[in-house]
């Protein structure tokens, strides 16, 4: 119940994405999908004070898929586009749950006239009559659900449900899903499509329908080790090389890595690192290991308690992530909580 | 509120209400236009238009009854 995974985009260009952090990308040429701040024109969706932020520049063409299961086969998908082109929309279908098992989705596609279609199951089910023009930026959500074998689909945008609340009685039901996003029409970046961070939520009552931000934040102080990891726990060490962004040539290794050994990196004051004072629905920590013969997983923590992910068998650039809705011990996240990031062999 | 029932096309697995036009599918929805039942088998859909919609010449208007008939429940179910 509540946030199960979020994404800030940072400055990893399309190549890192799809090699090294779970992504999958259709294109990694940094003609079709970059980082906003190489894209020449970058509108952010953002707030003052806020570190420095990213949104993803892409093309029509092209299209980004989250790490596979990542998603709940019920809950809310959520993000915000900005297209930066007066052209009207394209038939892309741009905005999408999918399901694990078949590929077949709930998604939005842009229709004539910058109105939207919602597809549940793959299925035509309605054209929005509202119009979304180009140039502003607009909240996106689906609600969804293909947990059974009748699945349901309504689209949400800029806080307003624009279409009924679909279902379609032949879906296969799902015990996971994941995401794609693309571009909304076909254009160089210059004239690309914007998106900020992804949003998800379990649960159809989630408020999936609000916008939100989604900032990311590197860890701020070494904490503790278990193990011999190199560089060794001490001043920041491990901070400085496990910070963001993304960079598979900053890491720390443990040559001899055994059940139980992790390192723990600390967020300290998460409204100081946010720049605001924030309401905070959740915290989600990223990670990567390439290794052999073990699993890894992330886990949120405060104070002594953690909230922990799933264990994965670790492989090449092998992702991992935790989501905290709540302090592990109960009760909202606040400003001025420290947050602990932990990543573990399991 | 006008109802047709419609001929599709599939396309990569996709499902999109359709005229055919000397052969040629093409994809038709217009802003609200939504479709509460698509038959795959058969590649219909049951088509709700918009006030004011001008159908293509190959969709067959139908009533809420025979809906129901041809797809139980579609209808005030």
């Amino acid at each position: 119940m509540g946030l199960k995974w979020s994404w800030a985009w940072g400055p990893e260009i399309a190549l890192v994405l799809e090699n090294s952090s779970g992504w999958d990308l259709s294109s990694t040429s940094a003609n079709n999908i970059a980082p906003s701040a190489s894209g020449g024109v970058a509108p952010e969706f953002t707030y003052a004070g806020s570190p420095t932020r990213y949104s993803l520049n892409m093309r029509g063409s092209s299209l980004a898929r989250t790490p596979l299961g990542i998603g709940a086969p019920q809950g809310w998908l959520s993000s915000h586009w900005y297209l930066n082109n007066a052209s009207p929309l394209w038939g892309y279908n741009f905005f999408q749950v999918t399901a694990t098992s078949n590929g077949r989705g709930i998604y939005a596609q842009g229709a004539g006239g910058n109105t939207l279609n919602l597809y549940v199951n793959n299925f035509f089910r309605e054209q929005t009559t509202q119009v979304f023009p180009s140039q502003t930026w607009h909240s996106i959500g689906i609600k969804y659900d293909m947990s059974g074998t009748t699945w349901s689909g309504q689209l949400w945008m800029n806080g307003v449900a624009v279409t009924s609340d679909w279902t379609d009685t032949g879906g296969v039901a799902q015990t996971s899903c994941y995401f794609q996003i693309s571009g909304v029409i076909n254009a160089g970046l210059a004239d690309g499509t914007f998106w900020s961070g992804l949003v998800h939520y379990d649960d159809m009552a989630d408020p999936g329908s609000t916008s939100r931000f989604v900032t990311r934040v590197s860890p701020t102080a070494d904490v503790s080790e278990v193990g011999s990891w190199s560089p060794a726990s001490g001043g920041t060490a491990q901070t400085t090389e496990l910070a963001s962004p993304l960079n598979t040539a900053t890491t720390v290794t443990d040559g001899t890595p055994a059940s139980g050994d992790n390192v723990v990196l600390n967020v300290n004051n998460l409204g100081t690192q946010l720049g605001v004072t924030p309401n905070i629905y959740g915290v989600t920590a990223h990670g990567y290991a390439d290794g052999v013969g073990i699993s890894i997983e992330a886990a949120v923590g405060e104070g002594a308690t953690y909230t922990t992910g799933s264990s994965v068998v670790a492989g090449a650039a092998t992702y991992a992530t935790a989501t905290a809705p709540t302090k592990p011990a109960g009760g909202a996240w606040s400003s001025g909580d420290t947050v602990l990031l932990k990543f573990e062999v399991s | 509120m006008a109802i047709y029932l419609t001929p599709g096309v599939e396309t990569d697995g996709q499902y999109d209400p359709a005229t055919d036009v000397d052969g040629t599918m093409t994809v038709f929805t217009v802003p609200g236009m939504r479709s509460p039942h698509c038959d795959k088998d058969s590649l219909l859909f049951v088509i709700v238009a918009p006030e004011g919609m001008v159908a293509p010449s190959d969709w067959e208007e139908k009533t809420e009854a025979e809906i129901n008939v041809l797809y139980p429940g579609t209808f005030g179910g």
